[in-house]
């Protein structure tokens, strides 16, 4: 990678990439969302918090579909804006505009993916894993 | 000395005949996740010598916990506020509590 495509990449960057960020912050708050019920109010009681709020939480366990969905929704999004490959008018000087910092955004996603999938499976993991 | 132990040793014997094992079930309401029944233990595991005997679930989103613990550590209202301090309903089934 030549210093002038960096360069280029900086320019164009944001411009290009901002719908695939905002995808990948939603799928990131998708994930967050998978896990208030019920990973995250059996962490937090598990380290001694209190709070009428952890009942609340996990009441979200019944619209589990829909924060699956919206999470799914941006993930694969996100996912397209992160590995679709460079628009072929971006290259016509002979430096790509590629977006910016697609690691971060790959490496964000993957987190993203992992943990929604770990939502998805705890119920069944769980009466294998935890005991009273 | 002789006997000032003996007096002593018998002034505490009543309290540690008093300390025994008592048994209290609580019926929870709530438990409307896989992990409620888990969180409710947690918070019930924390106050000092309560043990979780036995769960049932029930089929109203709600179980019956079976609990033991020593009498003169904790009782059965602060079983219920260990429950209720985290969000979920909870009564003494009643024929329990010591």
């Amino acid at each position: 990678m030549t210093a002038e495509t960096i360069d280029t990449e900086r320019r164009t960057g944001k411009s290009l990439d901002r719908t695939g960020w905002a995808a990948t912050g939603a799928g990131v708050l998708g994930a967050l969302a998978m896990t208030s019920c019920c990973i995250l109010p059996l962490v937090l009681v598990s380290l001694g918090v209190t709070g009428v709020f952890i009942g609340q939480l996990t009441a979200l366990y019944a619209y589990k579909w829909v924060t699956f969905s919206l999470a799914a929704a941006a993930l694969g999004y996100g996912f397209w804006k992160a590995y679709r490959p460079v628009p072929a008018k971006d290259c016509g000087t002979g430096t790509c505009a590629r977006p910016v910092d697609r690691g971060l955004m790959r490496a964000l996603l993957w987190g993203a993916l992992a943990v929604v999938l770990l939502a998805l499976a705890f119920p069944y993991v769980a009466p294998r894993v935890l005991t009273f | 000395m002789k006997h000032l132990l003996l007096a002593a040793s018998l002034g505490l014997a009543p309290v540690a005949l008093q300390a025994e094992e008592a048994e209290t079930r609580l019926h929870v309401t709530g438990l409307t996740c896989p992990s409620c029944s888990y969180i409710v233990a947690t918070a019930l595991k924390h106050i000092d010598t309560v043990e979780i005997a036995e769960f049932a679930e029930g089929e109203a989103e709600d179980g019956l916990y079976v609990l033991r613990y020593d009498d003169l550590v904790t009782d059965p209202e602060a079983l219920i506020a260990a429950v209720t301090g985290v969000g979920y309903g909870a009564s003494l089934v009643s024929g329990s509590g010591s």
